[in-house]
């Protein structure tokens, strides 16, 4: 018997498991402040937005990790949203954010900038803008290879994303190779991390997240129909090319703004699309939703490990992600196996 | 009214042309199935019947609006499509997979109505669905995954259903429900169906599309499109037509037409009927020889086979006695054969004239009896006369008791008759 | 991070191998002479060709005065700037195996930091290699110790050693304030990658009389800005990079509004030091105490 849970339930659960995990960053960190202060805080802060930062408790709150937990929301929930979208999209369960070479893409341009000196002019600003750019461009180029006049074929698509994933990763593993310096700098980079994130950060992923996420959410009907094949979706009145030119586009930038000021975190866009599916199914209406939370809960706990675990020193969150998806998702893999 | 009409619809890959010129109509009320060999470009004309390849020449229409002109979304309120196969890697329970079938009804935003979930059920209900509606797709059997494909194609209420081998990969009793189903939808609906099993397509369809490479060879009634002659020249079978009890159609039997290959030569008659003669003319006909058949009534199962294998055969009408005219026509075939085949049959006072016949040409013509056993009188229905004319012959001529026996005795019997088996080999 | 944990690990090995160094005098030929990874080399005396794989090393056998004897180094072995008859044999990624092997040298001296499996390739052909552990002053004169023996210029060694040594306790010995100052040693900014314990600018920081606010960390870490700002730095020294594309890490740093009311900040006492000079662990590694030590007093 197949029963799920009404996804009210669902969207109310992850909901609250969200604002607590934000409210448990806020309040956990390097330096101890009390919950009450943190509070305190927050809702002067809330209160008079304009006020100044007087203490350090207060900088460390209101300027470090409230910024640095709304980031990691972000970029958790835009990741996981894009993994969930192209896997529908290409019907693939390894499919990722990643998968049409997004990451090296960006890694490419963000290595041009650390070993090179390619400058936009733009200061803070130039590393970013880098990467999103020579990710999205990498995307542009796959989707261009893949096109056969008005038509994408799917797999060919997947095959080029992996050639150009490949070439742009032997481009950055030559600059590394040939430069001896700021290598470190690079791999920082590419392990990704949200260490000294700062607002400007946020505002910077905001507008592309929600762009993502809303118009995800609003092509959920149609994605079902894609599940099933393209065909199977033209035949419900779903217009495919279309469809598919809006998924890429879109995900593509959401992942490059991502990637963009977090580096490249790896898992989150893989597994947290095949949790959401394990607990509540694959309907995207409810799949998107549920991503898009639990995405944000994820990476927001990561990065409070990332934090905590050798502190006052930071690790890379790619590896907390992995270190505690993987057996969480193998878990929930095995237990639905016996439970179905 | 619904209806699809196909007109002279032409479709290439590249250079090769799968479909040319094929038109074809289906009204509501009528299941048209469409039939050809692999390759024949039956599924191309559904993809393009369907709007996902859009033809290069020709034009199809939807209750007379070509379908050009239609936007998918209005589309798929019209027409709904079975796939194949359904392929995911993903699980959908069998309801939200058939909730699907709403697509072309629902916003973007906005959930189900009760008209919707009601339509659901109504599919899932006509397809038999409704027991594992809440199971997963991956779970379902082959026959359970056809009827749940069927109920999305039902939910999106059209008026032209459209199906590609909706029994391909089924069990008998699940393909015979399908086709019954399928049937019970044509009421109120115009439904094309690609069928693999030419049976099915005489069976169940009110018209049938026959092609062949990329070309229609006929559209009509299966009794006309479907004919022995069509089937041979399409397939490249021989397709025997036995009257079967249960169904008004008669069920189709094919088998491979008769090898090219001659490995003997000679004018075999054989008297056979009831199905006496069965494995002997088959063997025959492959053994190369060329068979005439004695006088059998129409409906003999011998005289089937005879026909199918295109072997002449002197007949009378059902249930009659057979003429003197008859007897001596086979009197002369027997006198111009190299040989003589008594299959032994069942004889009464009708086919008695058979036996007569063959016993007075005893030693006058090489003569070989194809017998089981020599208990003939439970083949005698004549009060004796049978048995006697039987005892005789075998006394006569010599008797083979299995095929192999038979020709092992003609190619002694038939010694003037130069055997190629030589040359072959 | 790997190299974080590398030197964690190697923290270990360092304590339990120090001063394994042994000159076996029977042998005149030849002399035996374990390094700081605890592999132990068979030299045959008089050592004429020198390849260094570092460029603290080459700066070692340089200011020993055995320039002469150096037949390889590194291209960023960019002091003393003009070494005649020292070719390159490449950069730390592409050391050049056989280029190496072809000079016919008869020591090759390299640190924990150069690539192990290019060292492997060039013992394998028995050529010597000293590999050199450097995460302090103290290391620093024992390989230059070590380098004086095998070179066969002991006096020079110990001479030089002494001048440090002198030079060390001098900063030592400066009257430092009541309330030592809270130091942070910035590598990189985005991460904050830093030094903590056990790293020669741990090393250099204490000698200068200041506390290093990331002392609790091992090896160096990427530091998060909370710890920084509650740590509350007076003094911020970072190295400087020649190829960075961005902005001067000072700009960078300063830049970072989160650490506008940390003391370094404020009162604008941020050091940019030379990266060559901040993280060679050579003979000049005494000049970069004199920095810290003018910066941390300052």
């Amino acid at each position: 018997m197949h029963q799920r849970i009404n996804p009210l339930w669902m969207y109310l659960g992850c909901s609250v498991l969200l604002l607590a995990s934000a409210v448990l960053a806020v309040c956990i960190g390097e330096s101890p402040i009390d919950c009450r202060t943190v509070f305190a805080i927050v809702a002067a802060h809330l209160l008079d937005p304009g006020a100044g930062y007087a203490t350090a408790d207060e900088t460390i709150i209101m300027l470090i990790r409230i910024p640095r937990v709304i980031l990691a929301a972000f970029v958790g929930a835009s990741l996981a949203v894009s993994g969930a979208v192209l896997q529908s999209l290409f019907r693939n369960p390894m499919a990722d954010p990643f998968i049409l070479g997004i990451s090296n893409g960006a890694a490419l341009g963000a290595s041009a900038v650390l070993l090179y000196g390619v400058s936009f002019g733009l200061g803070l600003f130039n590393l970013p803008l880098a990467a999103f750019v020579s990710g999205t461009v990498t995307i542009l180029l796959v989707y261009e290879l893949a096109r056969t006049g008005n038509r994408v074929a799917t797999n060919t698509l997947l095959l080029s994303g992996i050639a150009a994933s490949a070439f742009m990763s032997a481009c950055t593993s030559f600059l590394l190779f040939v430069s001896n310096e700021n290598l470190h700098q690079v791999i920082f980079w590419m392990m990704g991390g949200f260490a000294g994130r700062t607002w400007e950060h946020v505002v910077m992923l905001l507008p592309f997240t929600l762009l993502g996420v809303g118009v995800f959410l609003t092509l959920a009907r149609p994605l079902n129909a894609l599940m099933f094949g393209e065909e199977s979706a033209l035949y419900l009145g779903v217009r495919v090319e279309r469809l598919k030119k809006i998924l890429l586009v879109v995900s593509a930038v959401v992942t490059g703004a991502a990637v963009a000021v977090s580096g490249i975190i790896g898992f989150v866009g893989l597994i947290v699309p095949h949790i959401v599916r394990l607990i509540a199914g694959s309907d995207h209406r409810v799949l998107l939703p549920l991503s898009v939370l639990i995405g944000a809960t994820f990476l927001i706990l990561a990065d409070l490990l990332a934090r905590l675990v050798i502190a006052p020193a930071e690790l890379p969150i790619g590896v907390i992600t992995a270190l505690c998806g993987a057996p969480f998702f193998v878990y929930l893999l095995r237990s639905r196996r016996g439970a179905a | 009214m619904n209806r699809l009409d196909v007109n002279a619809v032409g479709y290439a890959f590249g250079s090769k042309t799968v479909l040319d010129g094929v038109s074809m109509t289906c009204a509501e009320g009528e299941l048209v199935g469409v039939v050809g060999p692999n390759g024949c470009g039956k599924t191309t004309l559904m993809r393009c019947m369907a709007g996902y390849l859009v033809p290069d020449a020709g034009s199809i229409a939807y209750n007379g609006r070509p379908l050009r002109d239609l936007p998918p979304r209005e589309c798929a309120r019209i027409r709904a499509v079975v796939e194949q196969q359904l392929v995911t890697p993903f699980d959908f329970s069998v309801y939200e997979y058939v909730m699907l079938g709403r697509t072309p009804y629902l916003g973007r935003f906005g959930s189900e109505t009760t008209e919707d979930h009601r339509y659901v059920e109504d599919a899932l209900g006509l397809t038999g669905s409704s027991p594992f509606r809440d199971r997963l797709i991956g779970t379902l059997s082959g026959g359970e995954l056809q009827r749940v494909m069927i109920a999305r194609a039902l939910a999106q209420r059209p008026g032209i259903l459209l199906l590609d081998e909706p029994t391909s990969h089924l069990d008998v009793r699940y393909r015979l429900e399908i086709m019954h189903l399928l049937r019970d939808l044509g009421g109120e609906r115009a439904v094309v169906a690609v069928l693999h099993d030419i049976n099915d397509a005489y069976a169940f369809c009110d018209r049938v599309l026959l092609l062949r490479q990329a070309k229609a060879v006929a559209f009509g009634p299966p009794a006309e499109v479907l004919t022995a002659g069509a089937l041979s020249d399409v397939f490249g079978v021989v397709a025997h037509p036995l009257e079967h009890p249960g169904t008004p159609a008669p069920v189709l039997s094919f088998t491979l037409p008769t090898p090219v290959r001659r490995r003997r030569a000679g004018r075999i008659v054989v008297i056979a009927g009831g199905g006496s003669g069965r494995h002997v003319i088959a063997s025959l006909v492959h053994e190369g020889y060329d068979l005439r058949v004695g006088v059998l009534n129409e409906g003999d199962r011998d005289l089937e086979l005879a026909r199918s294998l295109g072997c002449p055969a002197l007949t009378e009408p059902p249930f009659s006695r057979i003429g003197q005219g008859s007897l001596d026509a086979l009197r002369d075939w027997c006198m111009d054969a190299d040989a003589i085949v008594l299959a032994a049959m069942p004889v009464g006072e009708g086919n008695l004239g058979n036996l007569v016949v063959a016993e007075e040409l005893l030693g006058t013509k090489p003569l070989v009896l194809f017998a089981r056993d020599q208990t003939f009188g439970c083949l005698d229905f004549t009060g004796g006369r049978g048995e006697e004319a039987y005892r005789s012959v075998a006394q006569g001529a010599p008797v083979a008791s299995s095929v192999g026996e038979l020709l092992g005795l003609l190619e002694r019997e038939i010694p003037k008759a130069p055997s190629l088996s030589g040359a072959e080999e | 991070m790997m190299r974080t944990a590398l030197f964690c690990v190697t923290l270990v090995l360092l304590l339990t191998t120090a001063g394994c160094l042994q000159a076996t005098d029977d042998a005149a030929a030849t002399l035996a002479v374990t390094d700081d990874t605890g592999v132990q080399a068979v030299l045959s005396t008089p050592v004429a060709r020198v390849v260094s794989l570092a460029p603290s090393e080459t700066e070692v056998v340089c200011a020993l005065g055995m320039d002469a004897l150096l037949v390889g180094k590194t291209d960023y072995c960019n002091y003393p700037p003009k070494i005649e008859g020292a070719q390159s044999v490449g950069g730390p990624k592409t050391l050049n195996v056989e280029k190496i092997i072809g000079l016919q040298p008869d020591l090759v001296l390299a640190t924990t930091v150069t690539d192990t499996t290019k060292i492997e390739g060039i013992r394998a052909m028995g050529i010597p290699v000293l590999i050199f552990r450097l995460e302090s002053l103290e290391d620093i004169h024992r390989n230059i110790e070590t380098v004086g023996t095998v070179l066969d210029c002991p006096d020079a060694a110990a001479a030089l050693v002494g001048r440090m040594q002198e030079r060390e306790a001098n900063v030592s010995a400066a009257r430092h304030p009541a309330e030592p100052a809270a130091v942070l040693y910035v590598l990189w900014d985005d991460p904050l990658y830093v030094a903590g314990n056990n790293t020669l600018q741990d090393d250099l920081i204490r000698r200068a009389g200041g506390v290093n606010i990331m002392a609790d960390a091992e090896g160096y870490v990427v530091a998060s800005d909370e710890a920084v700002l509650t740590r509350a730095p007076d003094v911020i020294i970072a190295s400087t990079s020649h190829t960075a594309g961005t902005a001067p890490i000072k700009d960078r740093l300063l830049a970072r509004s989160v650490f506008a009311d940390v003391p370094a900040f404020r009162n604008g006492h941020i050091v940019t030091i030379d990266a060559d000079l901040a993280n060679r662990p050579g003979p000049r590694m005494v000049d970069t105490l004199e920095l810290f030590a003018a910066c941390i007093n300052a």
